[in-house]
């Protein structure tokens, strides 16, 4: 057994010592997006006219819809890759299976890591950078950094209210299927910069399940909801005064979102901070938009 | 239904014939239709050449070698266990090596295990440890009987199941997307890196299982009959056991889980061309390559290029076509 294992080992080690060369850094003319997040920051960096290939998932900006597709998301067909040439990929860390792939096919790679605004904010910058648009990159950044400045300070130093912002839903009369966000990742990290604090305990999981005892028992002060294309946000919102005791309900502070990009970390997801901040305190002085 | 035994020999040859042909066919279906002459300039003849000898060649094979593999370990286990609804992962080496590798995309990062391909060796370490366990159990149980085998087996599936789905829920979205690509299974490759970790395992397996094919069928009667008959029972099937699951474990490490091969075509097999294994062996062999290189080409080719996972296509073919076999031999033993 153990010589077995020996030799698997040996084969696994070859096959990547073969696969494995480092590639050359010129400032890339044919660029291949394997994330939806990516493909919107490649284009709101004004490099959309490099990018040759995009996912099925890829839907923003509607020029990027036009664009060859490889694939899925965490499933690109090779075939389809190598018949683009490209000479980056811009991936995360989700394709950690896809990389030594793509750099087999003489690939050059650049891995970004949006779980987080100020990780989003860094691969903003790292795109910008390897591609050859760094002015863009930092006006970029130092904008989406001047909106979440902007936000602290109009919301100062009120009462943080205690926020659970829920992923999906039954929308079947009931709050079934309900993912909470718990402590750390981006979407921990929207209801921080617009002045909440995530009534979530830190878990064992990073999105646990919330059963109604469980909302019942957190009791938080404000409960948002993300539904991606709910076609009846109302209906989704009413189905909460079935727990009316909960101090959200009671005090008609249940949001419900259903703007396709709350599933995508990109530069939308920052600036939608502020449309959640205004939620959580109607009370500051916002500008009118 | 059956081929009659005086023919069993040109069937095979036929189906080795047809097994080529199909291997062919599914290097010509692809998202692109490539230009042959520059595919035949070798490496040099740019992105169709790259296509071909670097994406398509390696995945037929890969596909050969483990539709092969998981087919002759279906068919070894259900001899062996005198049970048709055995499969390659009865034993729980596919969930084992399932573990191995959600347990390395929960915690890989964090250990620092980064460059080398981790993931398979993982795997194969998780399918390595489940074998043992089975083992291990089945020894403790004294003797080594069949049905403890079965029980270990399928007992140590459900529980490393759990496990994994724990490790899901628990993760973040980036664990979640890994661990369920993961399980989805597939013969997504680049080169040969994955045939040559499958080829060491696959291979000694197949021959095994192709040399072992009267001590099957008596396995296959009864182990009383077998012992009566001069077999070594206790050592076949641990060696029937040991190389099966090794094949089994090679293959998911490098594939991941891949379902239904390895249940229908041993018994699609045993509707064709009988039940002695020294027909069914090779039958199973080729029919089993043959058949995950063609729902490997479908997958690949229907909604291009978006990819549907082979395993998918093996069951959405595979079950009514053998229902269909199923209830035309009722039918035609009924009618005898």
């Amino acid at each position: 057994m153990n010589h077995i294992g020996g030799l698997f080992a040996a084969v696994l080690l070859c096959a990547g010592i073969v696969s494995g060369a480092e590639p050359q850094k010129t400032v890339p003319r044919r660029i291949l997006s394997l994330a939806p997040s990516v493909t919107e920051t490649l284009f709101a960096l004004n490099l959309g006219e490099r990018v040759v290939g995009v996912t099925d998932y890829c839907r923003y900006p509607p020029e990027a819809a036009a664009l060859p597709k490889v694939g899925g998301y965490v499933t690109p067909n090779y075939e389809a890759v190598a018949a683009l040439r490209p000479d980056l990929a811009v991936v995360l860390p989700e394709h950690e299976e896809v990389r030594p792939r793509l750099a087999a096919l003489n690939v050059d790679i650049l891995r970004v890591d949006d779980r987080g605004v100020s990780e989003l904010l860094n691969s903003i910058r790292i795109i910008g950078e390897r591609c050859g648009a760094r002015a863009e990159a930092e006006a970029m950044t130092s904008e989406l950094k001047a909106g979440l400045d902007r936000i602290a300070r109009t919301i100062g130093n009120r009462p943080r209210p205690r926020v659970v912002l829920c992923l999906g839903g039954s929308g079947r009369g009931g709050i079934r299927d309900v993912h909470a966000v718990g402590p750390g990742g981006i979407h921990h990290d929207l209801i921080v910069y617009a002045g909440g604090v995530n009534a979530v305990p830190t878990g064992p999981a990073a999105y646990p399940v919330l059963s109604a005892e469980g909302f019942l028992r957190l009791d938080p002060d404000v409960i948002v909801q993300f539904v991606s294309g709910d076609p009846s946000p109302e209906k989704t919102r009413k189905e909460w005064e079935s727990l009316s005791s909960l101090k959200a309900v009671s005090g008609g502070r249940v949001f419900v979102f259903t703007q396709d990009y709350l599933s995508i970390p990109g530069p939308r997801l920052v600036r939608f901070i502020e449309t959640l901040a205004r939620a959580l305190h109607p009370e500051a002085p916002w500008k009118k938009n | 239904m059956i081929v009659p035994p005086e023919a069993r020999g040109r069937f095979l040859a036929a189906l080795a014939i047809l097994t080529v042909a199909a291997i062919a066919a599914s290097m010509f279906l692809g998202l692109k239709s490539l230009d042959w002459a520059a595919v035949c300039q070798g490496t040099s003849g740019g992105v169709d050449a790259e296509i071909f000898w670097r994406v398509r060649l390696p995945r037929v094979c890969l596909g050969f070698l483990a539709g092969s593999a998981l087919a002759a370990s279906g068919m070894a286990f259900q001899a062996m266990f005198r049970n048709p609804l055995a499969t390659p992962y009865t034993l729980g080496v596919s969930s084992g090596a399932s573990l191995g590798a959600a347990l390395y995309v929960k915690f890989g990062l964090a250990l620092g295990l980064t460059g080398l391909p981790w993931l398979p060796l993982a795997a194969f370490l998780g399918a390595a440890g489940s074998i043992s366990l089975v083992y291990g159990l089945t020894r403790a149980s004294r003797g080594f009987s069949t049905a403890t085998l079965l029980l270990a087996g399928v007992a140590i599936s459900f529980f490393f199941t759990s496990f994994i789905v724990f490790i899901q829920y628990i993760g973040d979205l980036t664990t979640s997307f890994r661990v369920a690509r993961w399980l989805m299974g597939g013969l997504e490759t680049v080169g040969f890196g994955p045939v040559l970790q499958v080829l060491p395992f696959a291979f000694p397996g197949i021959l095994a299982v192709l040399c072992l094919g009267h001590e099957l069928d008596l396995l296959a009667i009864g182990e009383d009959i077998a012992s009566a008959r001069g077999v070594a029972v206790r050592t076949i099937k641990k060696i029937i056991f040991f190389v099966a699951s090794l094949m089994v474990g090679g293959v998911v490490a490098a594939c991941g889980p891949i379902g239904f091969v390895g249940l229908i075509v041993p018994h699609v097999g045993r509707l064709v061309i009988g039940p002695r294994h020294r027909e069914l062996a090779p039958f199973t062999v080729l029919a089993g390559g043959a058949f995950l290189v063609l729902c490997d080409a479908l997958g690949r080719s229907l909604i291009a290029p978006m990819e549907i996972p082979v395993g998918i296509i093996t069951a959405l073919l595979g079950g009514p076509f053998f229902l269909a076999l199923l209830l035309r031999g009722r039918s035609e033993r009924e009618n005898i």
